[in-house]
């Protein structure tokens, strides 16, 4: 008999997707708390039973037989937990839930907790609730809401405002995906075109005065540096460049992002792994040179904290934090870094901070399935296909495009019901030249600041970089057969990642025993 | 293998300086071949919303109107040169939203010598927005008023045949019938600049017997029926008509009313949400139109 011998690591795997299974079943069916429990206790009794010393001889068999199904039976806690956790997080009491719905005024007094996004005609921005005022009495509360408002004046971080309107919770709006991305953002209710007003007097508690007060500085700096990076260089490159930059989408027009998606080039503009991998790396080199390891990685730790803030903290983005943080860790106390592990903990920290972003955060599924395609698929392509002749630089971003593209693709098609012919070309073209427009762009925003001549210069440089890629996405987005419009049902995107799945393994197997032999000669 | 890292980099950094140059070579070979000693007037496609470029034979830009969002912005990056980051002068015929909003981009990004609007103001939140922004700026301001006359050289005039000046607790009926109205005068050449005025408006310049005859029209309001009624078209008498207009606006612009008033008048016209941005340009005495 062969035995599955379990690593380590493989078994914290395991019991991480037991858990993430859990969750993920809660938050498309409703599991009743009842059952939750009729499935822990069982799984306790059995997971007492199989460790009991009697129940497995105590030769190798038996020793391997305990262990096989004591993970098991630990699994099944982790995924009743899981569950129990989902349902726990979305009974979480919300009063505007209470006072929406029902065509009353409701005066709410808060502040605005993120950044303004301009869509159409309007502006919408996540508020901050501290005390609702209802006709007879008040409610001290600290819950969040979605609010639609006229597009001027622009709103601003940290603004303290009063907002009187008729409440409606998420749950009564039709369009589901919208339903979805509200929840991942814990938005307890919507608010359109309210009556806004300033508020001096709200009263809340100094460290959260603290919190605003950062954040604002920090906010205040990006759109000093945007409007520099504006200012140095034309449109659509000076929107690009504060796109791959700090992840703003914002003023980038509605035609050209419709190209992106065509060239399935979007991710570039996301902030993510690539981008925190830089940042990082520029803060290490740095401080490498004038303190000690351990003290440069605490400051690229508030560096990538700054960063992530600084772009919104998207699902992406705090993934890639968690990793990077991760990473310096490693360097600086001079610790192995495993990546797999160092996935599993990233995703296991935001299920666990909001367990809505497995099933409802579509950037949170693309952002880990890239990053599971460039660990486990990375090394497969470039062991079969390593050897064929062409320049490393190329070689390199087809090997990481192909393998990101192949985990993220299936998912993408489902969503999107879209498939991009030129995605593969288009990346090669324009991607070896990211890290270069990112540097020139950076630098011409810092100059444009400093001396806005020598910004300017610096941005003629970025602009025709940028030109270059801008050109190449628009040309192949034109192309007649760029996109095919296919349509997947649920199951068939199963199916194709078990073959994905299946392949994978098969292929790190096979370059496994390649190297394991290659040792043993 | 450092060594390997490295010839890569700097093969890397070998293409990256070819194509800045290639693109650097095509973007100035682009701008010479635009400095043709001709007058432009762009009518940008900037979605349900006006706004127009002139560009004056000796370069001077002109931008009348931003649209309703910052899609202005990616218009003017096409046109002007790239390292140009200065406007002469930006009118705002009026403060409805599809026609500052973009405007208020523009200010942020470009260095503007003067702005021209009319103290018609009202009480809405983006009017507000554009008083704050204007005087932010730092610009010359200018009101203009019926009778004002910009002379940009080269034969290049524009002159204001629309609105005066009121009194400071003036109170607006309706906006549009505020907007600016003017004519772009070059050589023989003339185009008559609507912004969003209806028909009452259309009225009182026919009462006052000012020379309104041109070649090019831009149709008021966006094609609109409350605009371009049948005897203001056939005083003006245009060879051409150019509509601002978004496709698939809720409005139902432009209307089909005012396309077959065109029509039986025998006036071709271009709509920026069929054509895309409008680029007429001419010598004073004869112009050509392209899409």
């Amino acid at each position: 008999m062969r035995k599955l011998n379990l690593h380590k690591s493989q078994v914290f795997f395991c019991l991480m997707v037991a858990f993430m299974s859990g969750i993920f079943i809660a938050s498309v069916l409703p599991v009743p708390q009842s059952l939750i429990s009729v499935i822990l206790i069982v799984a306790i009794i059995g997971l007492t039973v199989v460790t009991y010393q009697r129940t497995f001889k105590n030769d190798d068999l038996g020793i391997y037989r305990r262990r096989l199904f004591a993970i098991l039976f630990f699994s099944i806690i982790l995924f009743s937990i899981g569950a129990w956790y989902f349902n726990k997080y979305n009974a979480k009491h919300g009063f505007v839930k209470e006072v929406a719905d029902r065509n009353i005024e409701v005066v709410f007094r808060g502040y605005i907790d993120g950044e303004s996004k301009i869509q159409g005609q309007a502006q919408t921005y996540v508020f901050r609730v501290k005390e609702i005022i209802l006709p007879k009495y008040g409610i001290i509360t600290d819950e969040k809401i979605l609010v639609t408002d006229r597009l001027f004046p622009s709103r601003q971080y940290g603004e303290f405002l009063v907002l009187a309107g008729k409440p409606k919770s998420p749950d009564g709006l039709d369009n589901d995906s919208y339903v979805n991305y509200l929840k991942t953002q814990g938005v307890t209710g919507t608010l359109f075109f309210p009556k806004v007003l300033g508020d001096e007097k709200l009263h809340i508690s100094s460290l959260e005065k603290i919190v605003i007060n950062s954040y604002e500085i920090i906010f205040r700096i990006k759109n000093r540096f945007e409007r520099a990076i504006s200012q140095s260089m034309p449109e659509p490159n000076s929107s690009f460049v504060g796109g791959i930059l700090l992840g703003s989408r914002q003023s980038i027009s509605s035609d050209l992002k419709n190209d992106f998606n065509k060239t399935s080039t979007t991710h570039i503009l996301a902030i993510s792994g690539y981008n925190i991998a830089i940042v990082s790396a520029v803060f290490l080199s740095l401080l490498i040179v004038f303190v000690r390891r351990k003290i440069a990685f605490w400051v690229s730790v508030i560096g990538i904290i700054i960063f992530t803030i600084l772009t919104g903290a998207s699902a992406s983005v705090v993934r890639a934090a968690i990793m990077g943080i991760l990473l310096s860790f490693a360097n600086g106390y001079g610790r192995l870094y495993d990546q797999k592990i160092s996935i599993s903990l990233a995703a296991l920290i935001m299920i666990l901070l909001n367990p809505f972003v497995l099933t409802f955060d579509i950037g949170f599924q693309f952002s880990f399935l890239s990053v599971l395609g460039i660990a486990y698929m990375y090394p497969v392509l470039r062991g079969k296909l390593g050897k064929i002749k062409g320049p490393e630089t190329i070689k390199e971003t087809l090997f990481m495009t192909l393998s990101a593209q192949i985990f993220v693709l299936p998912l993408a098609v489902y969503y999107f019901h879209n498939f991009s012919l030129v995605s593969l070309p288009v990346n090669i073209l324009i991607l070896p030249f990211v890290p270069l427009a990112m540097m020139l762009g950076f630098t011409a925003g810092i100059f444009s600041i400093i001396w806005p001549l020598l910004g300017k210069i610096v941005g003629l440089l970025a602009w025709a970089l940028t030109s270059y890629q801008i050109w190449v996405v628009r040309y192949f987005a034109s192309l007649r057969y760029s996109n095919l419009s296919v349509d997947l049902g649920l199951w068939a995107i199963v199916f194709v990642y078990a073959i994905i799945i299946v392949l994978t393994i098969i292929g790190t197997r096979s370059i496994n025993s390649k190297e394991n032999n290659g040792i043993n000669t | 293998m450092e060594s390997i890292l490295r010839d890569q980099k700097i093969r890397t950094g070998h293409i990256a300086i070819f194509l800045c140059l290639s693109v650097f070579v095509i973007a100035t070979t682009a701008i010479a071949r635009g400095q043709d000693g001709l007058l432009k007037v762009y009518f940008l496609d900037v979605g349900q919303g006006d706004a127009e470029l002139i560009v004056t034979p000796s370069g001077q830009q002109i931008l009348i109107d931003g649209g309703p969002t910052n899609q202005v912005m990616d218009e003017l990056g096409i046109i002007m040169p790239f390292y140009d980051s200065t406007i002469d002068i930006v009118l705002a015929t009026h403060k409805h939203s599809d026609h500052i909003t973009g405007l208020m981009s523009v200010l942020d990004k470009y260095s503007v010598s003067k702005i021209v609007d009319t103290n018609r103001g009202h009480d809405t939140s983006e009017a507000k927005e554009w008083q704050i922004r204007k005087e932010l700026e730092g610009s010359e301001l200018m009101v203009a008023k019926t009778g004002d006359e910009f002379d940009f050289g080269d034969g290049v005039k524009i002159k204001i045949l629309y609105p005066d000046t009121v009194s400071v607790d003036y109170k607006t009926k309706n906006p549009n019938n505020d907007s600016i109205v003017a004519m772009l005068e070059y050589g023989s050449l003339r185009i008559l600049l609507m912004g969003d005025v209806e028909l009452p408006v259309e009225k009182e310049i026919l009462s006052k017997k000012i020379n309104i005859d041109a070649d090019i029209i831009k149709i008021g309001h966006h094609g609109s029926k409350t605009s371009s009624g049948i005897g203001f078209l056939n005083v003006v008498s245009p060879i051409v008509g150019i509509i601002e207009v978004g496709a698939k606006n809720s409005y139902g612009l432009p209307s089909d009313v005012v396309l077959s008033r065109l029509e039986t008048l025998a006036i071709k016209y271009y709509r920026t949400d069929v054509d895309g941005t409008v680029k007429l340009s001419s010598n004073g005495k004869y112009f050509k139109i392209t899409k």
